[in-house]
């Protein structure tokens, strides 16, 4: 085994005393008591502002966490509750299932019918995402040929029953300008 | 003939003591969290009730739901034992504390302190040396090698620093003369020079070092933590425990927290002493007298005691969240190379000064 | 009256703390009620009125020595060592046959001679200025005897350590 040696750093007499040094650290502490940055969100009574509902909207993204929290914005990669997008008042989606096979969790399921739409043959009937099962990944996204589902920055979800969590075409249609 | 207006007053003065260290020992529970949480820009608990004020009251309750686990190999008599071993003597070492001078009441003096001992410090490090078994017993009879561990290291680090504590508390028995805790506060108040009041930690700074870091390690509080040490042994003595035992524990170190804060408040700040105030009110020497009632100024004291105790208490706290745990090596290194030698230093030093006459 | 009854009450939990310590089975046991015992002595000297001894003996015995037994005894892989009941050899019994006689010798001659403690004896006794006065003026010598061989003992320890060290 090779040997490995480390050299010890030499303290000068300010550091080898320690106690200017404990309360060097005690100040930072004190300070950061009196003085603090808002990082952590009171989340019931104060909520983030969910900004720009798609990611076709996204603006330059702000990587700055404090400046978002000051702000009380949620990022804007964020991958929230899904979306699909509908152009006037037609859906994208041509129920190509291309999402529900790339699902790692098995968590859409698609039943296609035929499309009002003339320009495409197929558009979901029903068009079901499982949110309990979704690990918000991401993959559904990637994997749209027609850029039709999307995830939003929408964070709150929660329910009493988890049939509530199964959302469906209805409730995902988000209609963009 | 007994008094029995005196042995009712007294009774019911402990009593209040023991009631308002319980709650201390609450209360701090929160403080600890709230105040870590602040010290690194978090909330911390503040849903039960105003700014999480009943969070106490919660965790006791939880405390008390909680399923008492006894593991299978564990030495049930002994188990059983430790927790209390660890909480009694905490509660215990307050009895001695003085946190007034004297209270005129109705032509009675009442001393504002359970029990004016002769030889209070002493009694505080024998009970406080009592307090160990529990953390010994209670990690040996978990039958948990982590538990073990913490037991030995508790006991190592208890030993060693008992020794530079006494050391630095001679220093302060030199000066002042006296072992009864009273007597010492009493005269922290005497004027140095006619101007300053002759606080223990203006008459003996090293010895206050010493005493300081001693203590903080006597209670096993970070940076001295070892026996507990969350990120080596799990939990340190109580890995195994649940539910009350659990509590006791705890609660048995936040009480040794508050004898803590008060020891150091009474041995190097004076204890209830206010600078320039007597049983009469403020003399100020070549300034004049400030007259106030008694009763005035017993609140007055009191008051600053537990001013001084509260700073103590947050002090303990602060330091927490501040420094990093001692390697095991460094901290027996630091007790027996540093600490002891500087405490005969200090004990040489202060007997060099009481000859000379400076204090 | 009540230091009396006080005084037979420790005295006799004090005998049978000590004895349990001798025959309990269990190391850690058998320190746990040298501590007691400890504690109850501490308790006599305060019957007596000396609480300085009473508070030394608490700090001294219990607090620093009781602590170093126990962090040997907790050592021990108890399982092996001392699960083997006690065997009453003839030289067993022979010993206590002799302890009974010596303790009612003692006993007889204690009766004669010995009397009760009176609560307080001497002005002062045992407090803290009359023993500091009485080691550092009257026997100074023999207390700075007894803490020189207090030092070759740490110097022994020590020399024990770094032997093993060297191997």
């Amino acid at each position: 085994m090779p040997e490995k040696s480390m050299t010890k750093k030499k303290y000068n007499f300010k550091e080898a005393l320690y106690l200017i040094e404990i309360l060097r650290g005690l100040g930072v502490t004190i300070k950061h008591f009196f003085v603090r940055k808002k990082f952590a969100i009171n989340y019931p009574e104060e909520t983030l502002h969910i900004v720009g509902n798609t990611q076709q909207t996204m603006k330059v993204m702000d990587k700055d966490a404090q400046k978002l929290i000051d702000r009380m914005e949620v990022t804007m990669n964020y991958r929230g509750k899904h979306a699909l997008l509908v152009d006037g008042d037609l859906g994208r989606c041509v129920a190509c299932k291309m999402c529900e096979t790339v699902c790692p969790f098995f968590a859409i399921y698609i039943e296609p019918e035929e499309s009002p739409d003339p320009r495409k043959e197929r558009s979901p009937r029903i068009f079901e995402v499982d949110l309990t099962r979704c690990a918000y990944c991401g993959y559904c996204v990637e994997a749209c040929p027609e850029n039709a589902i999307t995830m939003t920055s929408f964070y709150s979800l929660v329910a009493r029953q988890r049939p509530e969590l199964s959302i469906q075409k209805k409730e995902l249609r988000t209609v963009i300008k | 003939m007994v008094d029995y207006i005196t042995v009712a007053i007294y009774t019911l003065m402990s009593v209040l003591v023991f009631v308002l260290i319980l709650m201390t020992v609450a209360f701090l529970t929160l403080a600890e969290r709230r105040v870590s949480a602040f010290m690194q820009d978090r909330l911390g608990p503040n849903r039960v009730g105003p700014w999480g004020l009943f969070q106490p009251v919660a965790d006791g309750l939880k405390f008390i739901m909680k399923e008492d686990v006894t593991p299978l190999e564990a030495n049930k008599v002994l188990y059983t034992v430790a927790p209390l071993l660890a909480i009694i003597p905490a509660m215990l070492t307050f009895a001695v504390v003085p946190f007034g001078h004297d209270l005129f009441l109705h032509g009675r003096v009442i001393n504002l302190q359970i029990a004016n001992f002769n030889v209070g410090i002493l009694y505080i490090f024998a009970i406080a040396s009592m307090g160990i078994f529990g953390i010994i017993i209670g990690g040996w009879a978990s039958n948990n090698k982590y538990s073990l561990l913490g037991g030995l290291r508790s006991a190592s680090q208890f030993i060693s620093y008992e020794i530079s504590m006494g050391l630095a508390v001679i220093g302060i028995l030199m000066v002042y003369g006296s072992l009864k805790l009273n007597d010492i506060a009493l005269y922290q108040g005497s004027l140095w020079f006619n101007a300053v009041p002759k606080w223990g930690v203006l008459v003996q700074p090293l010895g206050f070092i010493v005493f300081l870091v001693s203590v903080f390690a006597e209670t096993n509080r970070v940076p001295f933590d070892l026996p507990e040490a969350e990120s080596e042994l799990v939990g340190g003595y109580h890995t195994e425990y649940s539910s009350m035992k659990f509590a006791f524990f705890f609660m048995g170190e936040y009480a040794n927290m508050i004898t803590a804060s008060a020891l150091i408040a009474t041995l190097y700040f004076g204890g209830w002493q206010v600078p320039y105030l007597h049983n009469i009110g403020f003399i100020i020497p070549k300034l004049g007298i400030v007259h106030l009632q008694q009763w005035l100024v017993a609140i007055i004291e009191v008051l600053s005691f537990v001013v001084k105790v509260g700073f103590f208490l947050f002090f303990f706290l602060w330091v927490r969240w501040t420094l990093p745990r001692f390697r095991f090596d460094q901290l027996t290194a630091l007790g027996w190379k540093v600490l002891i030698p500087l405490g005969i230093l200090n004990i040489v030093i202060t007997g060099a000064l009481i000859m000379l006459r400076i204090i | 009256m009540i230091n009396h009854v006080l005084f037979y009450i420790t005295a006799v939990l004090l005998v049978l703390t000590y004895t349990y310590a001798v025959i309990a089975g269990n190391p850690v046991y058998s320190a746990l009620a040298m501590g007691g015992a400890f504690f109850l002595t501490s308790f006599l000297f305060v019957l007596l009125g000396a609480p300085f001894l009473a508070v030394v003996q608490v700090i001294i015995y219990v607090g620093a020595m009781l602590v170093m037994f126990l962090f040997i005894i907790m050592m021990f892989d108890l399982n092996r060592s001392s699960s083997a009941p006690v065997k009453y050899k003839p030289s067993t019994i022979f010993s206590y046959v002799l302890t009974m006689i010596i303790l009612l010798v003692a006993f007889y001659m204690a009766r004669g001679v010995v009397k009760m403690p009176e609560g307080f004896t001497v002005v002062g006794f045992g407090s803290a200025e009359n023993v500091g006065f009485n080691l550092l003026r009257y026997y100074l010598l023999p207390f700075e005897l007894a803490s020189f061989i207090l030092l070759v003992g740490v110097f022994g320890a020590i020399t024990f350590i770094k032997k093993r060290d060297r191997v």
